[in-house]
């Protein structure tokens, strides 16, 4: 019995898991997903389960730690642009102080 | 991983309660646009989480977006929910991100490309839309209804990064037994998520 769309997807996902899915293999599943809408639902939701997932079994930061990573982040942004002003600033300055010719 | 996965929830605001706090923002008040930030810091970092496929870039990006929208904050309606906006914005992110990260010579009929489109259309059904909930907890509620084993599996391989070989060694299983079953427990956790989508519109669609 020939295995259906749905089990065909699922072992070739797994084996590209293992990084053991050959060329022609490979074509079979771009093929199946380009046919098969419901597959390719699949695959994708797959794919964003597991990005969720690796995410979530990292190390990230706390919301705290975050959202004083913003604060911190406009605080820089605001001072590079006070910056920038003050350089532009002086440059006209001295532009203006410069005698013509 | 329950706790890794665990991102810090709050309190949820009303919608005069988010209005006010949007106003203030506007008018400069940093610990009101810090409130903002923390309670909508979960669903913007798990729509970048769901559509990168680098967990490293996440928060950076999540950041990022945070800061347009102080930026931009002059421009924000608070008259209507800032999860729209912040999402538009978020969006904005996401597509310059993968302009500047994706190789230009990157073939779109690459299988890898394949998935990640697939991802993308994906990603947005597993969203709650503006629900009170970001995917991430969802997630950690679904993995909570989990079987033990298939936590493990989970943690070895995204925790610890492990490959499949040596976690099917482990285990005590072939690596075809053990990759099949690790596919299979992904798409419980989707259907879970999914559920759980459909469960809070609902309820949301009957709130008085």
């Amino acid at each position: 019995m020939r295995p259906s769309d749905g089990d065909r997807v699922v072992a070739l996902i797994a084996a590209r898991e293992r990084g053991t899915l050959p060329r022609d293999e490979e074509d079979e599943l771009r093929r199946i997903l380009e046919e098969n809408p419901e597959q390719a639902a699949y695959a994708g939701g797959d794919r964003a389960i597991e990005r969720l997932l690796r995410y979530a079994g990292g190390e990230e930061l706390g919301a705290e730690e975050f959202t004083r990573g913003v604060a911190a982040r406009i605080a820089a942004e605001r001072r590079g642009e006070e910056f920038v002003r003050r350089v532009n600033r002086r440059l006209r300055a001295r532009r203006l102080a410069r005698p013509p010719g | 991983m329950q706790q890794e996965v665990l991102l810090q929830g709050g309190f949820m605001p009303t919608v005069l309660e988010e209005s006010a706090l949007v106003e203030r923002a506007k008018e400069g008040d940093a610990e009101a646009f810090a409130d903002l930030v923390r309670l909508f810091q979960g669903r913007i970092r798990a729509f970048f989480a769901a559509r990168l496929g680098d967990p490293s870039m996440v928060d950076d990006l999540a950041q990022e977006a945070f800061i347009i929208a102080y930026q931009k904050l002059p421009e924000c309606d608070a008259s209507r929910p800032l999860l729209p906006w912040l999402k538009k914005i978020a969006q904005y992110v996401l597509l310059n991100a993968s302009r500047k990260h994706r190789p230009q010579t990157l073939d779109p009929t690459d299988l890898d490309a394949v998935l990640d489109r697939l991802a993308l259309d994906q990603a947005d059904s597993l969203e709650d839309g503006d629900s009170e909930q970001d995917t991430l907890e969802g997630l950690r509620e679904c993995l909570g209804k989990v079987q033990s084993v298939s936590l493990r599996l989970l943690e070895a391989r995204y925790r610890h990064g492990l490959s499949v070989k040596v976690i099917a060694r482990r285990e005590g299983k072939t690596p075809v037994a053990l990759s099949v079953n690790l596919v299979r427990i992904r798409q419980r956790l989707r259907q879970c998520l999914e559920t759980r989508k459909f469960r809070t519109s609902f309820v949301e669609g009957t709130r008085p």
